[in-house]
């Protein structure tokens, strides 16, 4: 098993560079609307997560857990979404003031394709490390199929909420609507997980 | 084509995450989990096919 201290360090510090290189190319705003929507998702959701005992952490410790997903989603999801979006808003996407609402969705969607196919080397790994261990019967190298829905939804609802507010066509009460939106997301993510858990389980049950 | 640091900075940052997880697997004994970097390698490719114009817009 792996050191605790490595998966810990080269999150925070991937997740560091990351909001070094947004704070660089759109300002301070756009990182505070960044953490304020990445970091509360990431640390509910996979506190719902290791509470429900379908995975856990090596920490065995909640602090230690969300500060390792609050740093963790920041890596997994900006370089994804920048690919994103330069592919559909262009290469000087950085640039733009606003993001229309369908290219937003399309942008959230592709960000959650590309998370997913990160992950589908990621998780394995992870696995095989004892970065996590899952509780829950597993179907791609030791991780489940519901996980790669989670992975999906998380990074669609953050980079969609992001872009929602960082590229807004009128300026937001921020200081309102991120917990706003940030409730909104998180009620959305679990309505989803049960719902695909759902068809999950039944399909692959099987008749 | 010259790097530029906000386009290529997050995928150069992305490709040494991988080449990291790749060390760590080979160091922990999971080479058998090693063909599956064909994934993100996707995102990589997607990527690469941008910078050099192939496909998207300016």
């Amino acid at each position: 098993m792996i050191d605790p201290l490595t998966p810990m360090l080269l999150v925070v510090f991937s997740a560091v560079i990351y909001c070094w290189h947004l704070y660089k190319v759109r300002g301070h705003r756009d990182l505070r609307i960044l953490i304020a929507v990445f970091m509360p998702i990431a640390i509910i959701i996979e506190f719902i997560g290791v509470y429900s005992g379908a995975y856990e952490y090596i920490w065995r410790n909640y602090l230690l857990n969300s500060i390792f997903v609050a740093f963790g989603w920041i890596s997994n999801i900006y370089p994804n979404m920048h690919v994103a979006m330069m592919l559909i808003e262009g290469k000087n996407y950085y640039r733009k003031k606003t993001i229309p609402i369908r290219r937003n969705i399309m942008i959230g969607f592709l960000t959650g394709i590309f998370a997913v196919l990160y992950d589908l080397f990621l998780d394995p790994i992870a696995v095989h490390l004892g970065i996590w261990t899952w509780n829950v019967p597993t179907h791609w190298y030791g991780a489940p199929l519901g996980n790669f829905i989670g992975w999906w939804l998380i990074a669609f609802s953050s980079t969609s909420t992001y872009i929602l507010l960082a590229y807004p066509n009128r300026k937001y009460r921020l200081e309102l609507w991120i917990p706003i939106m940030v409730i909104i997301d998180i009620v959305f993510i679990v309505l989803m997980l049960g719902v695909f858990g759902q068809i999950l389980t039944l399909m692959l049950a099987g008749p | 084509m010259n790097l530029s640091f906000e386009k290529d900075f997050p995928i150069l940052i992305y490709i040494s995450a991988l080449v990291i997880l790749m060390l760590l697997g080979i160091l922990y004994d999971a080479w058998h989990l090693l063909h599956l970097i064909i994934f993100p390698l996707v995102v990589v490719m997607v990527f690469m096919l941008l910078r050099l114009g192939v496909i998207g817009r300016d």
